[in-house]
């Protein structure tokens, strides 16, 4: 018994290493399998040369990364490949969390900069405020840092505490923050005067943003809400299916939009598939050259199956269908499949889609910016609107040239638009939003709106 | 019995459980550019077949070639195999310049003294980005070589850029130009020797025993805007010129590759020196490359010399040609240039004694030969003399 134990245990052994020699041996090869394009045989040989010959050693992800970047590079801009690190950016910007502080920062100066925190934040509940300048993190100089490095140290695992040391006024403040689940908001909604809803949608590429929607047109309903804005400027876009739900909420019927693929076979039509409650109210949606694919799709929707108008400036032109390939080591290669075309047959690649009413945003260059803050620091219009609690063109006229006298250069419109906002919620910056503006005289007036959504797309 | 049999079973069973952790050993050597390759071959076949258009084979895989080739060095790109094998493909010497492949395109390393290129102002660090009004390709060699060179006198039509300014030069080529000058001030000899070749250094010994003779007490050795890269090995003819002024059996310069052993190779002295203890000043600039480098490092590091000017380009290294199969050639970089103290050489440069910076635009005066003062050659004066004045002192010192 003892003897044939034994010998089993060699005869074992022994065909391990007969198997698993020959198989050593055809994966410790340098050369894989030879490729039938002898440009592509150049290039492994290349790659083999430089690892027994070059001078110096090499890292073979930094000749590959290169390598496949530089493939993509020879495609189109929105094809292109994601080292691991920024593949997990997307992903977070993706899922829409992470575990931080709470605050959006910004680069101003050449300083890293508190641009705002988010409610209900550690960073929030700890007080600290738009504009503070965020020079040390656990101690650590923000001097030299960019705002991706700073972010990086701010997020961190979580129940994991940060210190963050702030400068405000001359004081330098240190706060300790325990880091939280931190929710990105997506979707949010506003009342604005004489019953008009306004809905911002940040990005598509949360999954919730429909659901989102959902909660926030239901509220709507609830509170008699019979006009809509959707906000949709600087969204550049995200997931195709959450771009069909959200413009299903709106059209009852009909094309959201055409997907074209690689071979003239490939083509594939989605339509609005309504759940729920019908929302049939005027709607305009704002656009601007910041809106871009997804948001491109539910833009064009609308406008063509003239369920609402669009208001803003040509969108940004990016019509196509990313998919993401992820590979063993975290990398992906993200590359353009298919087109999308409008429900009228329009590609929105690289041209856009032209609003309904075309308004610029307003100029903020920092001329303007600081005729802007004069005019808010005296109360000139708070003033005004006081005592003309019903204004006219001529009063208007008269508030100008008081204002010019006063060193303060504002034209007739801009006035007529700062007054009317006025009387508008003043959070946010809607105080210089144009658009919104505009977007709300065009809601007031129904039967300017019927006679836009009439001429849309002549 | 039995347990001599035992130990024979345990014996042969340990020599194949090592055999077998060696080779699993081994697999981990490589498993890193194996996985790296898969997930090359997977993005390949992911473009070809998923991407929206057909798309070219061959025009993708010039970018993978790019790309990994933007990752080595300037002196390693890809050839055609109708080249010849030349030692330095790059350097053009009727025309008057050095190219290497920057990390923003093909530039200048350096300039040869009183070559067209120089008269018109061409500089170290110039981008050439057209050949007769033609655009030229990111790592391929081979267009760039066949555009330059030409008949002697033919001229070319040549656009380089520098700090986002175009400058547009039609040059004439031309060989036939003095490579080596001298010169006496009072009693400190000057020679500027522009490029290396034979006869060249034939004449340099000639010139050093003149000067010998006359009886100089200080000399100067002009090495700028002389990129020495035209003889292999490099290091055997900076240690001809060392020779001169060093004992012999001295360390000249050693070479490394990647293989330690194998690839090493050191030069050293030989003879016996012109001027073993005159005092030396060697001027050097951003144009000083190759055999000068080699040369500058050695002498300062033994201290023999001075070192005066601006840092050299660090351009000291070795490249072999590899056949590809797809007919092309591949130059890479096999081994850098070291200096005797063990600092390398490729990719640095020398760091001069004395530095002395001249303007961009003192420069340019200087190579369309306008008469301007030279600072870099005062200051060498100034330091043999005042070096000549010490010895003088101490000479006296001694004879009280």
């Amino acid at each position: 018994m003892h003897i044939r134990k034994r010998w089993t245990l060699i005869f074992l052994v022994g065909l391990i290493c007969l198997i698993v020699l020959p198989a050593g041996c055809f994966f410790h090869r340098n050369n894989p399998p030879l490729e039938t394009n002898p440009q592509l045989n150049s290039f492994l040989e290349i790659l083999s040369l430089i690892e027994n010959h070059y001078v110096e050693p090499v890292d073979p992800q930094e000749l590959i990364y290169q390598a496949i970047r530089n493939m993509t590079r020879k495609l189109d801009p929105y094809s292109y490949f994601l080292d691991p690190e920024s593949q997990k950016e997307v992903e977070i910007e993706i899922t829409g969390s992470f575990w931080g502080v709470g605050m959006e920062i910004g680069m101003r100066d050449k300083q890293i900069t508190v641009i705002s925190p988010l409610e209900e934040t550690p960073a929030w509940r700890a007080g600290i405020r738009a504009g503070d300048r965020l020079i040390r993190i656990d101690g650590i100089s923000t001097a030299g840092m960019d705002v991706m490095e700073a972010v990086k140290r701010i997020r961190g695992p979580e129940g994991s505490s940060v210190m963050i040391t702030i400068e405000r006024d001359g004081k330098v403040l240190d706060f300790v923050l325990l880091r939280e689940r931190i929710k990105i908001i997506n979707v949010r909604d506003k009342v604005l005067h004489s019953k008009i809803g306004y809905i911002r949608i940040n990005s598509f590429l949360d999954q919730h943003t429909s659901r989102d929607l959902d909660k926030a047109l239901e509220k709507f309903y609830q509170q008699g809400i019979n006009r809509l804005i959707l906000d949709l400027r600087n969204n550049s876009g995200g997931r195709l299916d959450e771009a069909i739900n959200v413009a299903s909420r709106f059209l009852e019927r009909g094309t959201v939009v055409t997907i074209q693929g690689r071979s003239s076979a490939d083509v594939e039509t989605k339509k609005a598939k309504p759940e729920g409650r019908v929302y049939p109210y005027p709607l305009v949606v704002l656009v601007n050259n910041g809106s871009a694919s997804a948001s491109e799709i539910v833009a064009s929707a609308i406008q063509e199956n003239r369920r609402g108008i669009l208001l803003g400036i040509t969108t940004f032109g990016k019509g196509v269908v990313q998919q993401v390939f992820p590979f063993a080591d975290g990398s992906s290669l993200w590359l353009v499949v298919a087109r999308y075309f409008t429900p009228g047959g329009r590609s929105i690649h690289q041209q856009g889609i032209r609003p309904d009413v075309e308004v610029e945003d307003f100029a903020l260059s920092p001329g303007r910016k600081k005729v802007l803050e004069n005019l808010y620091q005296g109360g000139y219009l708070g003033k005004f609107i006081r005592e003309h609690p019903r204004y006219s063109l001529e009063d208007i006229i008269d508030l100008r040239q008081e204002l010019l006298k006063k060193g303060i250069d504002l034209t007739v419109e801009e006035l007529r638009r700062l007054i009317a906002l006025e009387t508008v919620d003043r959070e946010d910056d809607f105080a210089t939003d144009v658009q919104l503006l505009k977007a709300v005289e065009i809601l007031e007036d129904e039967d300017n709106y019927q006679k836009i959504l009439e001429q849309s797309g002549e | 019995m039995a347990r001599m049999k035992d130990r024979h079973i345990y014996l042969v069973t340990g020599i194949m459980v090592s055999f077998l952790l060696v080779l699993l050993f081994s697999f981990n050597a490589f498993p890193n550019l194996y996985l790296y390759l898969r997930i090359f071959q997977e993005a390949f076949s992911l473009i070809r077949q998923q991407y929206i258009e057909p798309v070219s084979e061959n025009k993708i895989l010039e970018g993978a070639m790019e790309g990994v080739m933007e990752v080595l060095d300037e002196n390693s790109y890809i050839l055609d195999g109708s080249d010849s094998r030349k030692e330095n493909p790059l350097m053009f010497e009727d025309i008057g310049i050095l190219l290497s492949r920057g990390k923003e395109g093909w530039q200048v390393v350096s300039t040869l003294v009183n070559s067209p290129a120089y008269r018109a102002g061409v500089r170290t660090g110039d981008l050439l980005v057209r050949i007769e009004e033609q655009g030229i390709s990111a790592i391929y060699a081979t267009p760039l070589v066949n555009k330059l060179s030409g008949p002697s006198f033919s001229r070319v039509r040549l656009t380089f850029e520098r700090k986002g300014e175009i400058q547009k030069y039609t040059l004439r080529r031309e060989v036939f130009r003095p490579k080596i000058f001298r010169e006496r001030r009072e009693n400190i000899g000057y020679v500027r020797i522009t490029e290396y070749q034979d006869h060249i250094i034939r004449e340099l010994q000639e010139i050093l025993w003149q000067f010998r003779n006359e009886g100089i007490k200080g000399l100067i050795l002009d090495l700028r805007n002389n990129p020495g890269n035209m003889y292999s090995p490099a290091g055997k003819m900076a240690a001809q010129v060392v020779a001169y002024f060093l004992p012999s059996g001295k360390l000249v310069s050693y070479i490394r590759g990647k293989n330690l052993e194998k690839d090493e190779q050191r030069f050293f002295t030989r003879g016996e020196p012109i001027f073993l203890n005159l005092p030396l000043v060697i001027l050097v600039n951003q144009g000083t490359a190759g055999i000068s480098e080699i040369i500058a490092g050695a002498l300062k590091d033994y201290q023999r010399a001075t070192v005066v000017g601006m840092r050299t380009y660090g351009n000291a290294s070795i490249a072999h040609y590899f056949n590809l199969s797809d007919g092309r050639i591949l130059h890479l970089t096999v081994a850098q240039y070291y200096a005797p103290k063990g600092e390398c050489i490729d990719g640095k440069g020398i760091l001069p004694d004395r530095e002395v910076i001249v303007s961009p635009e003192l420069e340019l005066k200087i190579m369309k030969g306008e008469k301007v003062p030279d600072s870099q050659r005062e200051e060498a004066f100034r330091i043999l003399q005042s070096q000549l004045k010490k010895v003088a002192s101490s000479a006296n010192v001694a004879n009280r």
